[in-house]
């Protein structure tokens, strides 16, 4: 085949004349395809990361009741369960009991007791556990880290704590209570409660509720007014359209999300910033292809002349010369995905090895690494095929007589 | 004798919106295997009209074709190039070879069907076994002509066509080609030669003298 012959025959001496846009192209294309998975990387990131994005506290709403007596909706545990798109959901009271045991050391030298509150334990805009394990049975606490270290308590101790129950008969005393410390969060990250607020089981809070109320827990889980409560929901565009809902259903229903005029303008600035970078590349792209095949068609008008002359057909012209082009850009293409892994392998190692330095955006082996290398010669390839057709086609249709024109007389 | 070109009636006016041209008037030719026919005449008679109209690159504004026994009129462009490219061998006034290719690299992609070795004899005939792997561009302008020959015969045609095959080449090297079209001919192609170089004339057979718009 004739036309695969002179294809094979011209790539070499084509790929030498415009070693030069060539190899731009290449590079153009390369360094492109790194920011586009880079770009993509920082995306998935700062959508995927607890610590950003997708950090639950985002997606968090609070809900404040407005009073016991006014509130349309009042929050008690009940109505606070039987809200729709919640991810999770739990009603919040500080509820404040009185340490017993002395604190050592004293920093006052005064008090050797210390009220500190108990909440509901709820993850999403708590601080994570340092130690342990988060609590889950009845009486089960977790502590600030630094609050347990002052009261010389770790994983396993008891704190044993004084807490008001209302009797029969009306009568409020101070009773004792066990708590057991399973786990000691960490007090460097800030939540929303003070320094002196341990975390238990719902369960728990509501049945000192109930103990400091003088009604059965039952009665607490029904009826009980809780001052807020706390609402995830799944995703961060749920969040505008909930605290509206909420609003709308009577709850007074705040997020600081909502305060950010949408949290994901990095996300969407991300996501339009790819296609962006790629249109750019593309027509880059395209833009040397086309000059590049315009160049090698213009020189090789007078033997394509010679070559219809001496019977080649239209076909075998146009097939031979984008073959050539699409070799063209598969080198291209191929060169780009060498320098592409190249690239990334060498700034991944030294993100690696300056951990947190300038490189640190700088993303780590992935699928997308492997599927960039293998689609760049492809799409090279096709690129410059497509740039290179109304040339081909034009020089394909040279007429057989072409040969004779400057010798017509 | 066999006829393998028989042009009957020829003319061929070009015509533009601005102008109309009569490049032949009402010719007719005859060439048969063994001949080596030289159309001769000043630049403007219509020698390379002539020459594309027997070597089918144009079509004729009226008059018959017949090539090989077959009248051409009803084959369409591709009909035309299948034709063109089993039967005939050209030499265009420049021999358009692609430079970065090497001698025997520009014979082998010229005809369908041609292996590396037969590339090879046909460069060595026309006396270039000694530049057969050298670039194309490298070579001097009588060798390149020779190359274009080369590449003519490679397919071992019935008919070969020359445009003023000579034209740029010193005495020595126009002598070599004129041989070698002349041996062509002996072999059994027919040869048609378009050119005003009396150079040619001692290899012809038969001489033809186009004055004017293809009178003669």
């Amino acid at each position: 085949m004739r036309s695969l012959t002179l294809a094979r025959y011209l790539t070499r001496p084509h790929l030498r004349r415009y070693r030069t846009a060539l190899a731009i192209t290449a590079i153009t294309l390369g360094l492109v395809a790194y920011a586009l998975v880079a770009i993509a990387d920082q995306s998935a990131n700062a959508a995927n990361r607890a610590d950003g994005l997708a950090s639950p506290a985002l997606r968090t709403i609070e809900i404040e009741s407005f009073g016991a007596n006014d509130d349309p909706r009042p929050l008690t545990i009940s109505e606070v369960e039987s809200l729709s798109h919640k991810e999770g959901v739990t009603g919040s009271a500080v509820f404040d009991v009185v340490q017993v045991a002395p604190i050592s050391p004293n920093p006052e030298g005064v008090f050797d007791t210390i009220v500190v509150g108990v909440a509901p334990r709820y993850l999403p805009i708590q601080p994570p556990l340092k130690s342990g394990k988060e609590p889950a049975g009845p009486q089960e606490v977790v502590l600030p880290v630094a609050l347990a270290e002052s009261a010389g308590l770790g994983v396993g101790d008891t704190l044993t704590v004084e807490h008001i129950v209302v009797s029969d008969s009306g009568d409020r005393e101070g009773v004792d209570l066990e708590l057991a410390v399973v786990g000691l969060f960490d007090d460097q990250v800030k939540g929303l409660d003070d320094a002196l607020t341990i975390y238990s089981t719902t369960d728990t809070v509501v049945g000192l509720l109930a103990d400091e109320s003088g009604k059965p827990a039952s009665w607490v889980e029904e009826r009980h007014v809780f001052p807020r409560a706390f609402l995830t929901v799944e995703e961060l565009k749920d969040v505008d359209g909930t605290v509206g809902a909420l609003r709308t259903e009577g709850f007074g229903a705040t997020s600081v999300t909502t305060l950010l005029a949408g949290a994901s303008p990095t996300l969407r600035f991300l996501d339009a910033l790819a296609p962006v970078v790629w249109v750019i590349a593309g027509a880059m792209t395209v833009a040397l292809a086309w000059s590049i095949a315009t160049s090698i068609m213009t020189s090789r008008r007078p033997e394509v002349g010679a070559l219809r002359a001496i019977g080649w057909r239209r076909a075998e012209v146009r097939s031979s010369f984008a073959m050539q082009m699409a070799t063209l850009g598969l080198m291209v293409g191929v060169t780009a995905a060498a320098l592409f892994l190249v690239l990334a392998a060498v700034l991944a190692v030294l993100s690696g090895i300056q951990e947190g330095g300038l490189l640190a955006w700088a993303p780590g082996p992935s699928a997308a690494w492997a599927i960039s290398a293998l689609s760049l010669p492809l799409l090279a390839s096709v690129a410059f095929a497509l740039a290179s057709l109304p040339i081909v086609e034009r020089l394909a249709r040279m007429p057989a007589d072409a040969v004779l024109r400057d010798t017509r007389e | 004798m066999t006829t393998l070109i028989e042009l009957e009636r020829i003319t061929k006016t070009y015509s533009s919106e601005k102008s109309t041209t009569q490049a032949l008037g009402e010719i007719s030719l005859r060439v048969a295997t063994s001949e080596v026919v030289v159309l001769m005449g000043p630049s403007g008679a219509g020698k390379s009209t002539l020459l594309g109209i027997a070597s089918l690159m144009i079509r004729p504004t009226s008059g018959k074709v017949t090539i090989l026994g077959r009248d051409v009129a009803q084959l369409g462009e591709s009909g035309r190039d299948r034709v063109r490219g089993e039967s005939f061998g050209l030499i265009p006034q420049s021999p358009r070879l692609f430079a970065d290719l090497t001698a025997v690299q520009n014979v082998e992609v010229a005809s369908l069907n041609v292996s590396r070795a037969n590339a090879r004899e046909a460069v060595e005939r026309v006396g270039l076994e000694h530049r057969v792997d050298h670039r194309a561009g490298l070579l001097s302008g009588g060798e390149q002509q020779r190359l274009s020959l080369a590449r003519a015969l490679v397919n071992r045609p019935s008919v070969i066509v020359a445009d003023e095959p000579t034209s740029g080449l010193d005495d020595h090297n126009a002598v070599q080609l004129c041989t070698l079209l002349r041996e062509l001919a002996d072999d059994g192609a027919a040869v048609v030669i378009a050119t005003h170089d009396a150079r040619v004339l001692p290899y012809v057979t038969r001489q033809i003298d186009i004055i004017s718009a293809g009178a003669r």
